[in-house]
């Protein structure tokens, strides 16, 4: 079934169209968000927010863009919320540990590495990746993850993002920089002389 | 020296290049059951929700009309069993706040 078709089954309320859509969509926007958050049990949740989301507002998609774009949009959303929350838990932590409320904040980390899709020997420097794309600045966090994770190509990362092209092209090139910086910081610090 | 700057780079192009190794996960095929589920509580929920918070609202207010009511009636502000006519209210605080020489005059009068 193709945009046109679909569209407006979703917008009847028609659950076959929807099981439909999940089908189709569900292996994307999980993947997705487990480049954004690397933790299984996360991710699925946040697959199911994005679901009830598309359900829940399918009413204002106006086809402006394809429905795959709407729904990366929604996903994107979705986990920065995720990620921007698990911040503010760990924030509140940090200053209730600080009055003596709450005693293991050091414990609390926006995540606990748990990614189906690494392989055993490929876990720890993948996580290290992981942690230096964590702390990059949320639209070259975005672009990246789309691109080199998703797989996405410029231009649908573009309509996405909605930004021009240059931007996106610039955001990946500083995504890269930034990250090789923190990387060669990272093992500066932890390889031997 | 040397071999410690080279040793990091190659960390850092193999932790770069690790990115290329993540394996695509598959789906739950249970999701869009559970979506459903889901999405029926929901439903379900902003039903119930609907229907009680106008009763409940009404419930509240008329609750606090009364409580407040009982609490006047209690503390003494307001009397219900005296039927004390503005008037004659009047003229109590006249005989409370009169002066002496005009109560002796009430007395001389009777």
């Amino acid at each position: 079934m193709n945009d046109n078709q679909i569209i407006p089954q979703l917008k009847e309320g028609n659950e076959t169209a929807f099981k439909e859509l999940v089908d189709t969509f569900q292996e994307k926007v999980l993947n997705t968000c487990l480049g954004f958050v690397p933790n299984i049990h996360d991710a699925e949740d946040i697959v199911q927010d994005v679901f009830i989301e598309i359900y829940r507002s399918i009413d204002k998609f106006r086809g402006d863009s394809k429905l795959s774009t709407w729904i990366y949009r929604i996903t994107t959303t979705k986990c920065l919320e995720h990620l921007r929350a698990k911040k503010r838990q760990k924030r509140k932590s940090f200053f209730q540990s600080l009055i003596g409320m709450h005693e293991n904040a050091d414990r609390i980390k926006a995540y606990d590495f748990n990614h189906p899709g690494v392989v055993l020997e490929n876990q720890e420097r993948t996580k290290v990746l992981y942690e230096a794309i964590e702390k990059l600045p949320e639209n070259q966090r975005v672009a990246f993850t789309l691109h080199k994770i998703e797989g996405l190509s410029y231009q649908e990362i573009t309509k996405i993002m909605e930004n021009s092209l240059s931007s996106v092209e610039s955001l990946m090139f500083r995504a890269k920089k930034n990250l090789k910086k923190s990387l060669g910081d990272f093992y500066r610090e932890n390889i031997q002389d | 020296m040397e071999n410690k700057k080279y040793n990091i780079e190659k960390e850092v192009r193999k932790a770069m290049d690790s990115i290329d190794n993540i394996q695509r996960v598959e789906g739950n095929p249970y999701l869009s059951t559970r979506l459903q589920e889901r999405l029926r509580q929901q439903n379900d929920n902003n039903v119930t929700t609907h229907s009680q918070v106008p009763v409940w609202q009404l419930a509240m207010v008329i609750g606090l009309f009364i409580l407040n009511g009982f609490v006047l009636v209690q503390s003494g502000y307001i009397d219900i069993e005296s039927t004390v006519a503005v008037e004659e209210v009047e003229q109590e605080n006249w005989l409370v706040n009169s002066k002496e020489e005009d109560l002796n005059y009430i007395s001389w009068n009777d």
